[in-house]
């Protein structure tokens, strides 16, 4: 965790509101970024990202300051993702993983660069959840392993071998969709 | 080191994330076999692709963030003491049970005994055995310290009701403090933004006034 958010944590448990501000306009693009990751839906990333907030700002007096608030954080939205995906069971399954975009005005090379993204959404979205946290956390959000395990509570040894799986199946899926090196090295 | 087991170890080289002892190997590997370059290059191509995914960009809302917070506090508070209450009525049933039925509980040589109503009768064999009955006034002395007990339960009781009530109180008092914050803190959001819109509509009004002017 950076100095700047144990000082914004320790103002606000004193009762600063504004520094409980700061740490959301720090914090909310990351785990935002993390949540559409997970929960692969635009749409809902606000709420969720809003809902990650309200139960630290409810818990925030419980927290106890270890250098972890990264970690605390992550854990939250994995179990705020946990739960809308729970309720998510519940309602009929999207065909595709992002909406298809406007192409009318774009260019040929964005056209090409937006089907590639789609197909790695999908790729993404077709992993186990075990996999895809790890990829997630470790690519996008730049966690170390030590903290992966600490956010998912799993042996750092155990997150490398499904870290390992996690590239080597999208490897796999993304060739089977047109996307293997020698398909993009032109 | 076979292939099979280098290409597990690729993924982690690939993010920087080898032990020091086994990058050199891993890596002198990677030099002299073609197929993990191959495998490696495809890994890489990979996390290039990874990084083409966009997000949405998310502002949260404050106002609505502090009205949402003030309203799961109230929730909180109502569940609390709805739960308050019942334990209270519980512990009230219970008192009244002690008081009407004169029940008494305790563990006694390896069994859990629940008695109501007065102690009980002196049976006629204990007679027959040759043993005299008490005369009436030691049985009233032994059920002086039954009567005791029974009033130190009930004591008991109403300390622990009273100590439920002032937690209660205490937890309300506290839920309604931070109420108040939140609500401080929305208004003073809702001044700011109030304050900033007046700003905007006067740099506004200046700029159309210095366009008008300059036309």
């Amino acid at each position: 965790m950076s100095s700047r958010d144990a000082e914004l944590i320790q103002r606000w448990q004193r009762g600063d509101a504004a520094a409980f501000e700061d740490l959301v306009r720090r914090w909310q693009q990351p785990i935002a970024r993390f949540l559409y990751r997970l929960v692969d839906r635009a749409d809902v990333t606000r709420d969720l990202c809003q809902e990650v907030f309200l139960r630290v700002y409810h818990a925030g007096p419980r927290y106890r300051e270890n250098g972890a608030f990264a970690g605390w954080l992550y854990q939250i939205a994995l179990n705020v993702a946990r739960d809308a995906g729970r309720r998510r069971r519940h309602e009929p399954v999207r065909l595709t993983s992002q909406e298809v975009p406007d192409r009318g005005a774009a260019s040929e090379a964005i056209v090409q660069q937006e089907e590639t993204a789609r197909l790695v959404a999908q790729a993404i979205a077709e992993l186990s959840e075990d996999l895809r946290l790890v990829l997630v956390l470790r690519h996008y959000e730049n966690l170390s392993f030590e903290e992966i395990a600490r956010v998912t509570r799993t042996p750092a040894s155990t997150l490398k071998s499904r870290f390992a799986a996690a590239l080597n199946r999208l490897r796999v899926r993304l060739k089977e969709l047109g996307l293997g090196p020698e398909e993009t090295e032109e | 080191m076979s292939c099979s087991v280098i290409r597990n170890q690729l993924p982690l080289l690939l993010y920087g994330d080898l032990l020091p002892e086994e990058k050199p190997i891993v890596e002198k590997h990677l030099a002299a076999c073609i197929s993990c370059q191959r495998e490696f290059e495809a890994l890489r191509s990979v996390q290039q692709k990874l990084g083409l995914l966009a997000a949405p960009d998310v502002q949260i809302d404050l106002p609505r963030f502090y009205r949402r917070a003030a309203e799961r506090q109230e929730r909180g508070r109502r569940r609390w003491r709805r739960l308050a209450l019942a334990t209270a009525s519980a512990a009230a049933i219970l008192v009244g049970c002690t008081l009407t039925l004169r029940l008494e509980a305790h563990v006694e040589g390896h069994q859990f005994i629940l008695r109501w109503g007065g102690p009980p009768e002196v049976r006629n064999d204990a007679v027959a055995t040759g043993q005299h009955a008490q005369p009436e006034m030691d049985r009233t002395a032994e059920k002086l310290p039954v009567a005791a007990a029974t009033e130190d339960q009930i004591r008991l009781l109403s300390e622990l009701i009273h100590a439920l009530a002032d937690s209660v109180q205490s937890v309300e008092r506290r839920e309604q403090q931070d109420t108040a914050q939140l609500q401080a803190r929305l208004l003073e959001l809702q001044q700011q933004n109030a304050q900033r819109w007046s700003a905007l509509e006067r740099t506004v009004d200046s700029l159309y006034q210095s366009v008008q002017k300059g036309e």
